[in-house]
């Protein structure tokens, strides 16, 4: 009964109709890189936002992101940098 | 344009990017000083080649791909050969459909299914981790999940098929989480030991 209502409507694990557990897992990558089409991205959103055995990790994926980010943010240019970079252009700008 | 015209585009479409590429150079060389340095050649090169850039279009992507070439040049002139091999990312293929699930993910499933434990690691260890990485490993995740970039752009910057980005990433970002999960593990964030019946409220 099982493999026959996932036959017919191609869901997961979660028994829902759309895209495969396998699937989802495939595009991970991709959906949170914003590299798929809008009805990929819908598809795999819908089936993230239901499926219980995928949807964590999704979530890891995004922690993961998101602590790369805040580890790499506070690596502004500093303000020497800064006045430096500009005042290499400004005598190159006055060269010209 | 003239030069009153070049100065104002380049400062609205390329300077605007100083903080991404002191990030990005910084990552690269692994040292200040050297990023300093990087940053100042990548915009001068940037200034004196801006005929050459097609105004509205990836700025950001281009400063990087000048960025990453005057890091690898500086590389080569001072003769780090050693750094340049222990960097080199190893030749491997992308995994088939067995690697789809998460490594970490099935190691932490039972106790921590969200990848809470990557909150209580350290900004240093994290950092480390990202230096760590081979260059061509280092650059993709930088590219990607620091500063956004889309594979096409990332593709063109390291001069590589768009196949090659996405396994970059992919063996980056998986070789980034296992040294964090290593990390957790070994600081007590995290608890190696399977979950036992009892715990999962079995029998």
């Amino acid at each position: 009964m099982l493999k026959t209502i996932r036959r017919l409507f191609g869901g997961g694990d979660g028994l829902r109709p759309g895209m495969s557990c396998e699937e989802s897992l495939r595009l991970l990558y991709e959906y949170l890189d914003g590299e798929l089409d809008d009805l990929t991205a819908g598809e795999v959103k819908a089936h993230f936002d239901v499926c219980k055995a995928c949807y964590p990790q999704l979530h890891l994926e995004e922690r993961f992101r998101e602590r790369l980010r805040e580890a790499v943010a506070s690596d502004d240019c500093p303000d020497a940098v800064r006045e430096n970079v500009l005042a290499a252009i400004e005598e190159a700008f006055e060269r010209q | 344009m003239n030069e009153d015209e070049k100065r104002a585009a380049f400062e609205t479409e390329a300077l605007v990017h100083m903080d991404a590429v002191y990030r990005f150079a910084l990552r690269l060389a692994g040292d200040p000083d050297q990023a300093n340095d990087l940053v100042q050649d990548t915009f001068m090169r940037a200034w004196n080649s801006w005929d050459q850039y097609e105004e509205g279009t990836r700025a950001k992507s281009w400063l990087f791909t000048i960025c990453r070439n005057v890091f690898l040049r500086m590389v080569e002139r001072s003769k780090r050969h050693q750094t340049t091999v222990e960097t080199k990312a190893p030749r491997e293929a992308m995994p088939s459909g067995g690697n789809i699930v998460n490594p970490i993910w099935t190691s932490t499933s039972q106790k921590d299914p969200e990848g809470d434990f990557f909150d209580s690691i350290v900004d240093e260890e994290v950092l480390r981790a990202i230096d760590d990485l081979p260059e061509e490993y280092r650059t993709a995740v930088m590219m990607s999940d620091i500063e956004g970039l889309p594979y096409a752009e990332i593709a063109e910057a390291t001069e590589v098929p768009v196949g090659t980005v996405k396994s970059r990433l992919f063996r980056g970002r998986r070789q980034l989480q296992k040294v964090l999960y290593e990390y957790a593990v070994e600081m007590g964030y995290l608890d190696p030991r399977p979950t036992t019946a009892n715990e999962r409220g079995e029998g």
